[in-house]
């Protein structure tokens, strides 16, 4: 009897219905039967994903009924419905059609999807390409991606996992970085406030380049990360490519004139890049660098900068150090549903600071 | 901006008459309203017209909706579909009652991504398998709590069951899948 008690409660739990107290029952009945962590893991992810859904001829039937019925009479051009189709989203991610402008005259239809903070966004294409989208990102493709070509614009982070396609190579687009990509499963993070654009392989091939140097390709293998530096400051909208349909109509007419010729005095430069391999931590038993797809936050012998920065995304705080030699602090280890007082009450256990919560501030201090 | 929870969605239907929030709204419901009206029908194409017919009523009476009166939006398609699949029965003088035991899930899969749960793709299947065999009430429960994310509440309201019936059924779900997996895991010591 005792043993059904321990389902009912973990059903609880994973439909978010669980009280503080079951939650303490539950954990207490799984050490009593011995139920291993790996186990409850697989579980717990396994509800949390979910089920790629596939298009198929029916999704085309229901639409088209439904726009005979609706639609007003003066027919307008259906929306690229084959790509929308063919899109699963969960909760909370947003969808608006935008603009892209390359090159000043080419016009082309690019569909944007976003997702908000405390969102992720599950996206699968067409071609059979998915997409995890982490929280507060952005991604464009093509409007006909798929039929003559496959590019999407990222601003944020995402997963990757590219259906082969030999003869038609996709082509991510972050910041200042280009990412070819034959067929392969990978991750890029290229957040407005990162210093460079990151993406770690996570199987099959992937060919890096910079838009500064595009005849320097990078050949990344499995389980290898690069970063590559944003050039000359923050992020260049009109490198990245993306257009705000939100921007008047003047800001998308004119042209980039006033840029500056940074690219001149960079031309003696080669391009420089941060090569690293991808390690498994070994408690949570995941890659750091992809464990946000598993709402988890995971370090790896990491420097307290680092790790606070990852901290101040994931809990929506600025982070403060009395001083520089604070940040150079290696911390290892993972959260999930710990609240903010304690990760940092985790962490004092490797190192020993002093931390101050003033609303969506975090003071670190040495200990005195 | 265009958000893509169902009950914004809605709001944005119904004040502002806003058709892509409508398309929106298709794109994340159709599928899921499809696989249910099929399971109570289970004929291709009359599910097609069921879920075609509640978002085309839908956007019919849009500006009469009381949306401020539609607490989920989920469960209140997931009813219209529901509503719609028994009058059909009715109408082709089958039962119009929803018979739980007779529900077919043979076209609702769900298909577990072995790299997304990291495990082996043997795992995966045996996980998919557990989730194929379990009986059809407990599948049905299963797919609307886990998958389309309705409450225990809420799932009771749809199905007419009682919620206690519905966390029982998600605690039957949850033993087999664990019995599924638990001679794939190496180090397991159950």
């Amino acid at each position: 009897m005792e043993q059904e008690r321990l389902w009912i409660l973990l059903g609880r739990k994973l439909a978010g219905l669980a009280t503080e107290e079951e939650l303490q029952e539950l954990e207490l009945l799984l050490l009593a039967y011995g139920e291993d962590a790996a186990t409850m893991e697989i579980i717990e992810r396994m509800w949390a994903s979910r089920a790629g859904k596939t298009t198929t001829d029916r999704d085309d039937n229901i639409l088209d009924r439904i726009e005979a019925a609706t639609r007003p009479v003066q027919r307008t051009r259906r929306l690229s419905t084959w790509v929308f189709s063919g899109v699963a989203m969960c909760a909370a991610a947003v969808v608006c059609w935008g603009v892209l402008w390359k090159g000043g005259e080419k016009k082309e239809t690019m569909n944007v999807l976003f997702t908000h903070r405390k969102s992720h966004s599950n996206l699968l294409f067409p071609d059979g390409t998915s997409v995890v989208l982490n929280e507060n990102s952005r991604i464009s493709y093509n409007a006909d991606f798929g039929k003559v070509k496959r590019e999407i614009v990222l601003e944020g982070e995402a997963y990757f996992d590219v259906a082969k396609n030999p003869g038609m190579p996709l082509i991510i687009h972050a910041k200042n970085v280009d990412i070819k990509v034959l067929g392969t499963s990978f991750n890029v993070k290229a957040y407005p406030s990162d210093k460079g654009v990151e993406t770690s392989l996570i199987k099959g091939a992937v060919e890096v380049s910079s838009k500064q140097w595009p005849e320097q390709k990078i050949l990344l293998r499995p389980n290898e990360k690069i970063n590559i530096p944003v050039s000359g400051g923050g992020p260049d909208k009109n490198t990245a490519g993306v257009q705000d349909e939100v921007d008047s109509p003047a800001a998308v007419a004119a042209p980039v004139k006033n840029q500056p010729l940074e690219d001149k005095n960079n031309l003696t430069d080669t391009l420089s890049y941060n090569l690293h391999s991808l390690n498994i931590e070994r408690t949570s038993k995941l890659i750091p660098e992809i464990a946000w797809m598993y709402r988890k936050l995971v370090f790896n012998q990491e420097s307290f900068e680092s790790v606070a920065e990852k901290m101040e995304r994931w809990y929506g705080v600025s982070f403060y150090f009395e001083d520089d030699d604070l940040k150079k602090e290696v911390f290892t280890g993972s959260f999930s549903k710990e609240s903010l007082e304690e990760a940092l009450k985790a962490l004092q256990f490797s190192y020993s600071f002093n931390f101050i919560i003033k609303k969506s501030e975090v003071f670190i201090q040495r200990k005195k | 901006m265009f958000s893509i929870e169902p009950n914004e969605l809605l709001r944005q239907i119904a004040e502002e008459n806003d058709r892509r929030a409508f398309r929106n709204l298709y794109d994340i419901m159709h599928k899921s309203l499809y696989d249910f009206a099929l399971a109570i029908v289970k004929l291709r194409e009359p599910a097609e017209e069921i879920t075609a017919d509640v978002f085309i009523r839908l956007w019919e009476r849009r500006e009469k909706l009381e949306h401020g009166r539609i607490r989920s939006c989920r469960l209140y398609l997931f009813m219209c579909v529901k509503n719609a699949s028994l009058n059909y029965l009715r109408d082709n003088k089958r039962p119009e009652q929803l018979d739980l035991d007779q529900v077919s899930l043979a076209d609702w899969e769900l298909e577990t991504n072995p790299e997304e749960l990291m495990i082996t793709s043997e795992m995966a299947a045996c996980l998919d398998r557990a989730i194929r065999e379990l009986p059809v009430r407990c599948g049905i429960v299963f797919r609307l709590v886990k998958e389309e994310g309705l409450s225990y509440k809420e799932a009771a309201q749809l199905l007419d069951l009682s919620e206690k019936t519905i966390e029982n059924q998600i605690a039957i779900a949850l033993k087999k899948i664990r019995q599924a997996i638990s001679f794939k895991i190496p180090a397991s010591h159950s």
